[in-house]
């Protein structure tokens, strides 16, 4: 592990700590110290040794108010938005995904403060919300590892609040005995298996211990592993202590991704990764009867030969929405109900959507849910940063961002700052506007940096290409 | 209902003071559909309902200073309360409303009026006679081409929300590194200084039009449902969804009223429906300040009722949006469907 580090060096005295945990060491001596991130703590202090450090403190703020440290992050924001190659790509909007989630004793170490588990669960409702945000149609279902046994928290629903409710309730969830990831990947295994190859299976585990403990007998991890492949399950595995080559070789042969957290804030960017909807990896004949049936099915009596539709299609309904009347009997739960929607193809009642349709198997949606998905067609183009010298050339120069009319910074003021800055020899960042205005290459307004981050990340929008 | 009635002595639902609110107001400017407002032919209302007010066109003047009177109550309500104005015309949106100040304009301070009342009626009117000039040479300048364009309703709302991102972030960010419950979310914890925001658009062109027979002489009024608009549905959507995760409710007044044969506006519909806002279509008759009152300014509804000294069933407002919007404070959604037809 150290191997992938080539700045980090072990620790000179580890025999500072006499009380320290064997076990604490030998796991947390295989994992790199966070650096390059001005986190190396000084000499060779480690996470749990260290003092707590007062982050508020560091805190400076430059002369306009802004935390200065923010500006870095979101220049590094804009610099791999700007690497995203803006090449359509085809992504899977349907997913399914199960997480994993090792609750083994490991998970009680304090590395993570306050412990692995309470990091991994705050950092879990939250990704839940924005998981579902961003894949509407996607379904989700929590499996547990303890004991050497792998139990089903939450089945695979499409509810976020169900999830978020099991999550919550912390006595249910209390670490204990060793994981099996084996058993695990079983289990999410299974439950996928009735799914449409259409769907983008996945699985996403958080692996906090280092060792897996399986059943005996013939079918060993690996037969799973092969069984998974076979299947085209995802595995992403992200590992809270150190590399385990069981792991890696699962995401490898998966075709998931393996990462090894090195710091709370790496758990959570690892995590987030996972969110937007991965690049497509069906193959396009999966779909072609669905087309070819479609293709006949359009023509009738005509009997004109009609090539199948490109690209994959999907059988989808939108429901009616029932007005809020008597109650009736809900096909998914068998509950009498108020209110509800029907299924267009069989007339079943159901409760919410998206889901599939009890009876009929039917995908059920309504627009706004198949709307979400709308931005991945329809991505904003990036803005590009407006140099002083291109602001000098302009004769009409607009005074207020287009987004919220905040006034710009005037030329002067910009030129002051850059001669400042070049004075105390920060570094000018080429992806940063010197101006403050970032112009949008279609509509060709400006916007300042809020804008340009809001209009991106939440809006996907641009306030000018839409008048 | 009862039950929301006895708990108000013993706990209180909402904290004492109300936050500071913010109003963001996206008017509807657009030329063609104000001239079919203000000259359509109202209907003579049936013998048996002579009891109520007769149906009225409505001019832009009439609308606009209806508008002031109804943001200066917002205004007034409490300290602190703010007004943005967006005018959205053909093709184009404008911020009219609070503009950086230009000059210093010899402002005559008025010793009898409220400050804020000064500035939102002098700005309001100057931006919105200057965004009039500025559309008649730009319509005149394409020949009239852009006149058909629908309203840039979408552009103005994306606007508004990064205006909102600007003055009132919605941070995620703190929700990220604080595990905290979802499902226990206190209602103080979002604090009495918090800003409250809201969006409300004022549309005042009619839907595709439901009887082509009845179509009314000259240009046919720019349709929402036309297709190849710019920012259309999906702009649409995009700023529902931002607008939902930043918890800013939609209330949308379509003024064109049935009577025009005019459909609603269904993409707007929906995004009232969607986050949650007010819905409410002009009924073409008089009164439309009251009944902005009743069914948008909930705060101003809530202040009155709070400190019990005015009597709402006193006003000439029907009972039953009395008993909605006096009861709960979420009787704003019940207020408006109950609203007679």
């Amino acid at each position: 592990m150290a191997d992938n580090d080539p700045d980090w060096s072990p620790p000179p005295d580890e025999t500072l700590n006499p009380d320290a945990d064997d076990d604490d060491i030998n796991e947390s001596s295989s994992r790199p110290q966070a650096n390059g991130k001005g986190k190396q703590k000084d000499g060779a202090l480690k996470a749990w040794e260290d003092s707590y450090s007062k982050s508020w403190e560091l805190i400076e703020e430059d002369a306009d108010g802004r935390i200065s440290g923010v500006k870095e992050l979101i220049a590094r924001g804009r610099r791999k938005r700007a690497m995203m190659s803006e090449t359509p790509l085809r992504r899977s909007i349907i997913r399914h995904i199960f997480i994993i989630l090792d609750l083994s004793e490991t998970m009680l170490d304090k590395d993570f403060r306050p412990t692995r588990w309470e990091v991994t669960l705050g950092y879990l409702r939250t990704y839940v919300s924005e998981w579902f945000d961003q894949n509407p149609l996607g379904q989700m279902g929590i499996i547990l590892l303890r004991d050497r046994l792998s139990e089903t928290l939450v089945p695979m629903g499409g509810n976020p609040q169900e999830i978020i409710q099991a999550l919550s309730d912390k006595r249910k969830l209390e670490p204990s005995g060793e994981p099996s990831l084996q058993n695990g990947l079983q289990m999410a295994r299974g439950g996928m298996a009735h799914l449409p190859s259409t769907s983008s299976l996945e699985t996403l585990t958080i692996f906090s211990s280092i060792s897996t403990s399986d059943p005996d007998g013939s079918s060993t991890i690996h037969t799973t592993l092969s069984d998974l492949v076979n299947q085209k399950v995802r595995c992403t595995i992200i590992s809270l202590s150190g590399e385990i080559k069981i792991c890696r070789q699962i995401c490898e042969r998966t075709g998931g991704r393996f990462g090894v957290a090195i710091d709370e804030e790496h758990l959570r960017e690892l995590m987030w990764e996972t969110i937007p909807p991965p690049a497509q990896t069906i193959a396009a004949p999966m779909t072609l009867g669905v087309r070819n049936a479609l293709a006949a099915g359009g023509q009738g009596a005509a009997g004109g030969k009609k090539p199948p539709p490109a690209g994959d299609l999907m059988v989808m309904g939108f429901p009616i929405r029932l007005a809020q009347g008597g109650e009736t009997l809900c096909a998914c739960h068998g509950l009498l109900k108020r209110g509800g929607y029907l299924c267009p193809r069989c007339g079943s009642k159901m409760c919410d959507v998206p889901t599939d349709c009890e009876v009929c198997g039917l995908m059920v949606v309504s627009s706004p849910h198949l709307a979400r998905s709308f931005w991945f067609l329809f991505p904003v183009a990036n803005y590009g940063a407006v140099t002083i010298e291109e602001a000098r050339e302009e004769r009409n120069l607009p005074l207020t961002c287009t987004g919220c009319d905040r006034r710009f910074i005037s030329l002067e003021q910009a030129e002051e700052n850059l001669a400042r800055s070049i004075e105390q020899n920060i570094k000018i960042d080429q992806s940063m506007s010197q101006t403050e205005r970032y112009r949008c290459a279609k509509c060709q307004n400006d916007f300042c940096m809020d804008c340009d981050l809001y209009v991106h990340h939440t809006l996907h929008t641009c306030p000018g290409c839409c008048q | 209902m009862a039950n929301t009635m006895t708990q108000t002595h013993t706990i209180p639902l909402y904290p004492e003071t109300t936050p500071a609110s913010l109003l963001l107001v996206i008017l509807d400017l657009h030329p063609l559909s104000w001239s079919i407002l203000a000259s359509a032919a109202p209907p003579p209302l049936p013998a048996d309902a002579t009891h109520k007010a007769p149906n009225t066109s409505l001019s832009l003047t009439e609308f606009i200073n209806i508008l002031v009177v109804f943001l200066n109550a917002h205004l007034a309500v409490r300290w602190g309360n703010q007004v943005v104005v967006y005018g959205a015309s053909a093709g184009t949106s404008k911020l009219l409303y609070p503009t950086p100040p230009k000059d210093s304009e010899g402002s005559k301070p008025k010793p009898n009026m409220y400050a804020p009342f000064v500035r939102l009626d002098k700005t309001f009117e100057s931006s919105l006679r200057g965004m009039f000039e500025e559309e008649q040479e730009r319509l005149e300048g394409q020949q009239g081409k852009g006149l058909n364009d629908p309203p840039a309703i979408v552009s103005a709302l994306t606007k508004a929300l990064s205006y909102i991102n600007r003055v009132a972030p919605h941070s995620p960010s703190s929700a990220l590194t604080q595990p905290t419950n979802s499902d226990l979310e206190l209602p103080n914890s979002s604090g009495a200084d918090k800003l409250e925001t809201r969006i409300m658009v004022i549309n005042a062109t009619p839907g595709s039009s439901s009887a082509e027979t009845s179509e009314t002489e000259g240009p046919k009024p720019p349709t929402r449902q036309s297709g190849g608009q710019r920012g259309g549905y999906v702009g649409m959507m995009n700023c529902v969804f931002a607008a939902q995760k930043a918890k800013v409710p939609i209330d949308v007044l379509t003024l064109p009223p049935t009577w025009t044969g005019s459909r609603p506006p269904i993409f707007l519909q929906q995004a009232s429906h969607l986050t949650e806002g007010v819905y409410w279509r002009w009924n073409g008759r008089g009164g439309l300040l009251q009944y902005l009152h009743v069914c948008f300014d909930h705060l101003f509804y809530q202040v009155k009722t709070d400190t019990g000294s005015v009597d709402v069933s006193r006003t000439s407002i029907p009972p039953i949006h009395s008993v909605c919007c006096s009861s709960t404070r979420r009787g704003r959604l019940s207020c408006c469907l109950l609203l007679p037809p």
